[in-house]
């Protein structure tokens, strides 16, 4: 089973995610409502896959993601936001995340791109 | 290109909107010219920074966003914080598609803040252009968009 961190402020993804990853070999071993809150908790859950938000208060995703893969280069980030635009991505991409799934997202969409995160 | 028409962002406001509510709620809203004035109605806005500033709000009859709820969570009973909740991610991605819709068009980048969410009517303060929306459900349930630019759109 692999691990993934959930970071977003709205429970609405945790509901949606859970849902879909329902029988997947996928577990949500930890959700995030704040960047500064999975930049503290990545050491302690150890995730094999973190789905990061871009718009939420305090730090936003790409600084979170920036500063988790400053300290731990091994980790893998999947960004999840409706910021779905090139120069959004384009960041993404040169921080280190390995892929970008827009809201609203379906089940197969999400699921393909969490294993071509694990797997690139 | 950086420039875009008001009739061009209404374009995109008003696609964005049909599209997202459609495929995330399932419902189908219709513009209208005018809209009948609703008194159970909740309000979600924020404000959009950077190359572009705004600030943009939706003002929905509940039953518009409890229905939403209902089809987003695939439940027949909520909670009214469960209507909040929704009503935020839903109007975050409308957002979102909003930013993309300008950045496709001018190559102007913004980001907006985290939505708020508000029992009533609530209009963001604010001196620029108004552009408003209107639009009812296939229910006849009632939504008025209203954006404010503090920068032109024609840049």
């Amino acid at each position: 089973m692999k691990k993934i961190m959930v970071v977003d402020d709205s429970r609405v993804v945790q509901i949606q995610l859970s849902k879909i990853l329902e029988g997947s070999d996928f577990e949500i071993a930890a959700y995030c409502r704040t960047g500064e809150e999975a930049i503290q908790k990545y050491t302690d859950v150890q995730p094999d896959l973190i789905t990061m938000d871009i718009i939420m208060p305090g730090i936003d995703g790409l600084e979170a993601a920036r500063a988790i893969l400053q300290e731990h280069p091994e980790a893998r980030i999947l960004m999840v936001s409706s910021l779905a635009y090139d120069d959004t991505m384009d960041e993404a991409k040169e921080i280190g995340a390995k892929g970008f799934v827009y809201k609203p997202f379906d089940r197969d969409q999400i699921l393909d791109s969490m294993q071509n995160a694990l797997n690139s | 290109m950086n420039t875009i028409s008001q009739a061009q962002f209404q374009e995109i406001l008003d696609q964005v909107l049909q599209d997202i509510t459609e495929k995330v709620a399932g419902i189908h809203l219709c513009p209208q010219q005018t809209l009948p004035s609703s008194s159970e109605v909740c309000t979600l806005y924020t404000t959009f920074e950077g190359g572009y500033q705004a600030s943009l709000a939706l003002c929905a009859e509940v039953a518009l966003l409890t229905r939403l709820t209902q089809y987003m969570m695939q439940e027949e009973h909520i909670a009214p914080e469960d209507i909040e909740d929704f009503a935020k991610e839903y109007f975050n991605v409308l957002c979102g598609q909003i930013s993309a819709g300008l950045f496709n068009a001018t190559h102007i980048a913004s980001r907006f803040g985290v939505p708020n969410f508000q029992l009533g009517r609530y209009t963001p303060d604010g001196s620029g252009e108004q552009l408003v929306l209107n639009y009812t459900s296939d229910k006849n349930e009632n939504a008025q968009v209203i954006h404010q630019a503090e920068n032109p759109l024609d840049l």
